[in-house]
């Protein structure tokens, strides 16, 4: 060996270690800004806070997890099955109704219809009124976890299902095959990268959701003993449960990750628009079509209610019919007080929830561009809000009312808190989208990082941006009622809670419509705007 | 291409299908099917609230009568009402206000039985600057949730007292806001948070709004006229053991605590929590009418009482709520 | 005024020499690596044109990022006139033009173009961008945006844009891929006249040898990966070159001889039909 050859061998060696140390140092430096986050919480609640039952310190919390483990096991192990269940039947549902739909593309308008309804039907509201038609036992829990996750994997795999290169198609129907065939070789398998991201999202939402059910009356369950832990000044506890839950969140979410890693499944692009059928050239076909869709989704929901609850032969006691809301709030002896009473509660949460709901998207997209612009921050960060993001709000509600107050303050904090994580991840994700090679490009010219985060960056983000504002309305509605209900006792949340308690279905019944209404409305405002700016941010999202 | 041969109807039946599916997926394989067993719904969360019924299904009391009895639980969100009115449940323990609520909802309900005499709403504050008389709470600020407003309207009525004077901070389920300052006072059941705090290490006094004129009957047995009618036998046979569990109950409330937190390992139980929720419940439940004629028991005065106090909660109720005919039959 | 002084400063700096000396890039480490260049000497005379050929993902396109600076060599030394390429980069005085068209989808094709101005930090100049955006065929596509037009018409747009900053080095990795025959042969005669009239070094990364020979001054054929030079080929036929070109007899030898070099043996009347793609190997 040549002494110029030892030379470049050795000079090989060294930097092919500094590139392992290179990454070595990368994970300590996340790992170290968790231990600084932990060390800056065990400060304030040993410190700052001693006098009030407001926080706990995390060594406290470890001690009570390892001091309580058969019995937070046991909770747990019932909650997981429950979800395990519900995510079962959720994204079961889902799936047979995306190839259906993506099949018969006829019915596509009102199946997407009917399914937004669903899923933004108030989980408070639908809770008791799901324990009432099951009687005891685990029905609540898993429809709940079930109706959380459906809607998060429907979407996408109708989008997934049509990402399929038009030649495939016509290379099948080149052998005279039908759509089933085409469903069964192609689009299933071009759909997998599209159902294992919307699976690692609903693995967390399935256990929210199964939480929520634990709350109408359940036996055992994580839910039970975070309730119980909270009506008896059980700080430790509380925390206790929400560190289990969101960790157990966090792995669900993990561990489907790592299925689809280890079925070598790649990312899906950024989550697009709802592709709908492309509108007919004449003008009154177009019109009634756009009047008379929506009418038509409407006549079938409200049959599907009619028709379901006398089927199930509902006591009318309870499960009120849309005639019986109709008379309540609009033709009924008292309606006008009804309707009073009814939208004075909605003013009281829409209040807080619109600001809530904007501040967190806000924040959401204006820290992800600033993480953008300092790779280093974004490395610690970027995994703890991943992790953050699958935290149920539902057990983190009562921490966080503890920590900002019982005014419009923390509720507007909670609703942001809420959308602020998912809102971060996505647009963190939609910041290193940019098309093709466009940052390349500006790389080429050594731009300023500002100039590129304005002119290539941030609007390549907007897809990803709009996408999560889509789905964060129904998760505006639902953290902002289950704070209500469960800590401020104000607004529409409280009065649903409290109108099942004093029998008046009636006005449970109405507030579940009003509410559905709401949020369809709000989502449907959001597509709207979507496809508005869309259409001249990134076209191909709109017209594909 | 080929076209699938699915035709209009079919593909609608598909879509009617996949909701059902969304819609009960569980319904099928969670739904009860058992119907020997009668179910007796409880009000709430499973505590020592509810010992009676768990002595007399420990030892056995309703078994002797033939009855096999399932208790379910309630919660926060688990309304008692409709299982009773729907029939899922033959028995139910609600507050004579909500059964008032849901009788002018249409449902026909009758209270048989009244578990507390005295209604369990407490005024709650910390010791320096503490409520011990309604004149107290003038200038107070009082945390409580914002559904209980009628409670303390009616309260200051009957009590002369000025609401607006009051200052009335939504807080829910929780004791915090008063350790913590937020607040003054705290409205909340004599048997929940108080307990909470004082075990806790939270010193902190106590004022029954019952003491003070506010008569609304709470933990009531509920059943429907329907099922008075055509299940008497084992309304009377569930109430018997009821009662007897009761008495066995207000023998030693320890023991119950005891069996309470082993019967629901799985809920966190505080075993002090809950002896001393056992013992300062005895004294809403007995008083010199249930000394006299034995536990559950309501006279004329009483419901008169009760009807005037729900009339300031904003509730008509007749008289005819109440059927003391099980209780009668029991004790004579 | 303002315009006519910044011309007059650029090209008062004329076409750089650019030199690439010893350069090595392996991606990844220990068991990973994987050597995508190695040891490239080669220097580009100022105002030459240079193509590069050789099979698909030999390392061709890595080294062309490394002259733009958007990658860093492992070991050796790249100065574009004597300076660091970054810092050239910096001042806006090389261009690059990419296998894929990378036009911003929310700006209009004149917009796309007018952007690189704006980023190479010079003013403004409308008539030039119109008059590049004929140069590519674009008349009356001005106002459309990439969705609207055709691949090749956004091929041919991020071809202007490369051109509007008055860059003194031009990189063009495969520009004309997404062309389709009878526009690419129409740039391939008429872009030269564009850059040649502005006075640039040019790099061209291609897989078309009829291309290659039809527009530079030398081929440099490179060998499957870990790239390097397997031939070094002067291209002496005169310009302006045309289209009669394409059947003579020398430029026949050429493309035979590249095609050689490249390992492939042809029948000798192919190149006639067109351009000759080199398959994939791998």
């Amino acid at each position: 060996m040549t002494l110029g050859n030892t030379f470049l061998f050795l000079r090989n060696a060294i930097r092919l270690n500094f590139g392992q140390l290179r990454t070595f140092f990368g994970q300590l430096r996340t790992f170290f800004g968790l231990v600084a986050l932990l060390v800056v919480w065990e400060a304030i609640a040993r410190f700052a806070f001693t006098q009030f039952y407001i926080v706990a310190p995390p060594s406290a919390i470890v001690v009570r997890i390892i001091e309580d483990q058969a019995l937070f096991g046991r909770a747990l192990s019932t909650t997981i099955s429950e979800a395990l269940l519900g995510f079962l039947f959720g994204n079961l549902a889902a799936i047979v109704l995306a190839m259906i739909v993506v099949v018969v593309p006829r019915i596509e308008r009102l199946a997407q219809a009917i399914v937004l309804v669903v899923f933004c039907l108030p989980l408070v509201a639908t809770g008791p009124i799901l324990r009432v038609i099951y009687g005891p036992g685990w029905g609540p829990q898993i429809t709940l976890a079930a109706l959380s996750v459906y809607y998060t994997t429907f979407v996408p795999l109708v989008v997934g299902l049509r990402a399929v290169p038009p030649s495939w198609l016509d290379l099948i129907a080149s052998y005279g095959r039908g759509s089933w065939t085409v469903m069964i070789v192609v689009r299933v398998r071009a759909s997998l990268p599209y159902l294992i991201a919307s699976l690692k999202i609903a693995a967390p939402a399935a256990f929210l959701g199964a939480i929520v059910g634990e709350f109408t009356g359940a036996d055992r369950g994580i839910g039970v003993l975070s309730i119980q832990a909270m009506r008896t000044l059980d700080v430790d506890g509380t925390w206790a449960l929400a560190t289990i839950a969101s960790v157990v969140a966090i792995i669900g979410y993990i561990l489907v990750g790592w299925i689809g890693r280890a079925l070598s499944i790649g990312d899906p692009p950024v989550l697009l628009v709802t592709p709908m059928a492309k509108a007919p050239k004449n003008r009154w076909l177009k019109f009634s079509l756009m009047i008379g869709a929506p009418i038509l989704s409407i006549l079938v929901i409200l049959s599907l209610w009619q028709f379901s609850m006398d089927r199930l032969e509902l006591s009318r006691f309870f499960a009120k019919r849309p005639g019986d809301v109709w008379a309540y709030l609009v033709t009924g002896l008292h309606a006008a007080a009804n309707r009073d009473e009814l939208f004075s509660a909605l003013r009281e949460t829409l209040v807080v929830m619109v600001p809530g709901y904007l501040s967190g998207l806000a924040l959401g997209a204006g820290l992800a561009a600033v993480f953008c612009m300092l790779p280093a921050v974004e490395k610690i960060v970027s995994p703890i809000a991943i992790a953050l993001r699958s935290i149920p709000i539902v057990v983190t509600a009562p921490l966080l009312v503890m920590a900002t107050g019982r005014g419009s303050l923390g509720m507007v904090s909670i609703v942001a808190v809420m959308i602020f994580f998912p809102t971060l991840v996505s647009c963190l994700h939609g910041l290193r989208q940019a098309p093709g090679q466009v940052i390349d490009y500006f790389d080429s010219f050594r731009v300023p990082p500002l100039t590129k985060l304005f002119l290539a960056q941030v609007p390549s983000m907007f897809p990803s941006l709009f996408a999560s504002a889509r789905m964060a309305v129904p998760m505006a509605v639902l953290a902002a009622t289950v704070a209500e209900w469960l800590a401020t006792g104000t607004g529409i949340g409280n009065l649903m809670a409290l109108t099942s308690s004093t029998s008046n279905y009636n006005m449970l019944w109405s507030c579940v419509t009003v509410l559905t209404l709401v949020s369809v409305a709000g989502y449907s405002l959001v597509a709207m705007l979507e496809r508005l700016v869309l259409s001249r941010f990134a076209p191909e999202q709109v017209t594909i | 291409m080929k076209l699938l041969p699915i035709t209009r109807r079919e593909s609608l039946s598909f879509l009617a299908g996949a909701a059902a599916l969304i819609l009960t997926p569980a319904g099928l394989v969670f739904a009860k099917t058992n119907n020997t067993t009668i179910n007796f719904q409880l009000s709430w969360l499973p505590s020592v609230q509810f010992g009676g019924s768990y002595v007399a299904q420990e030892n056995g009391y309703w078994n002797d009568k033939g009855l096999d009895v399932s208790l379910v639980s309630g919660g926060p969100n688990a309304p008692v009402e409709p299982s009773v009115v729907v029939g899922t449940s033959l028995l139910g323990i609600t507050a004579a206000d909500y059964a008032s609520a849901a009788v002018a909802e249409g449902a026909p309900f009758k209270i048989i039985a009244v578990a507390m005499q005295k209604n369990p709403f407490t005024i709650a504050s910390l010791p320096g600057n503490s409520v011990n008389s309604p004149a107290d709470l003038v200038g107070k600020k009082i945390g409580m949730a914002v559904a209980n407003t009628p409670i303390l309207t009616a309260f200051c009525a009957l009590n002369n007292i000025d609401i607006n004077k009051i200052d009335i901070v939504p807080t829910q389920y929780d004791p915090a806001p008063l350790v913590n300052g937020e607040v003054d006072c705290l409205l909340c059941w004599l048997t929940d948070l108080p307990v909470a705090m004082t075990v806790a290490g939270v010193e902190n006094v106590t004022m029954l709004l019952a003491d003070y004129g506010y008569a609304v009957h709470s933990q009531t047995y509920i059943v429907t006229e329907n099922t008075l009618k055509t299940r008497r036998a084992e309304i009377i046979a569930l109430m018997k053991g009821e009662i007897q569990g009761w008495n066995t109950y207000f023998e030693d409330t320890d023991a119950v605590a005891e069996l309470t937190v082993a019967k629901f390992p799985d809920l966190g139980l505080d075993l002090e929590i809950q002896k001393l929720q056992a013992a300062k419940q005895v004294d809403l439940m007995s008083s010199a009418l249930t000394e006299k004629f034995g536990f559950g028991w309501f006279t004329d005065k009483t419901v008169a009482e009760n009807i005037a106090t729900l009339g300031l909660l904003g509730r008509e109720v007749s008289a005819d709520l109440w059927d003391r005919s099980i209780l009668d039959e029991i004790y004579s | 005024m303002i315009k006519n002084t910044g011309q007059s400063t650029t090209s008062e700096i004329g076409p750089p020499e650019v030199v690439i000396w010893a350069i090595n890039k392996t991606y990844g480490h220990g068991n990973n690596a994987v050597r995508a260049v190695s040891d490239v000497e080669l220097i580009l005379e100022p105002g030459s044109t240079t193509a590069l050929v050789g099979p698909s993902g030999c390392g061709k396109s890595t080294l062309l990022r490394m002259i733009a600076g958007l990658e860093e060599a492992s070991s050796g030394t790249i100065r574009i006139g004597g300076e660091m390429p970054h810092i050239v980069a910096r001042k806006g005085r090389l261009s690059v033009a990419f296998q894929d068209p990378s036009l911003l989808p929310w700006r209009t094709a004149a917009s796309n173009v007018a952007l690189a101005r704006r980023l190479a930090g010079l003013p403004k100049d409308p008539e030039k961008v119109q008059k590049l955006l004929s140069l590519v065929g674009l008349d009356g596509f001005e106002n459309k945006r990439p969705a609207e037009l055709s691949g090749g018409m956004r091929q041919r747009c991020a071809i202007a844009r490369c051109l509007a900053t008055d860059a003194r080095l031009l990189l063009l990795d495969e520009p004309f891929g997404a062309v389709d025959e009878m526009t690419r042969r129409r740039l391939n005669l008429e872009l030269p006249r564009v850059w040649e009239g502005q006075g640039t070094t040019t790099l061209l990364v291609t897989h078309s040898v009829t291309e290659a020979v039809l527009l530079s001054d030398r081929v440099i054929v490179m060998s499957h990966r870990p790239a390097h030079i397997s031939a070094d080929i002067p291209i002496l036929i005169e310009r302006p070159r045309r289209a009669s070109h394409l059947s003579s007899p020398e430029f026949v030898t050429l493309v035979t001889q590249i095609n050689t070099a490249l390992g492939i043996v042809d029948e000798p009347d192919e190149p006639d039909e067109g351009p000759f793609i080199v398959p994939e190997v791998r």
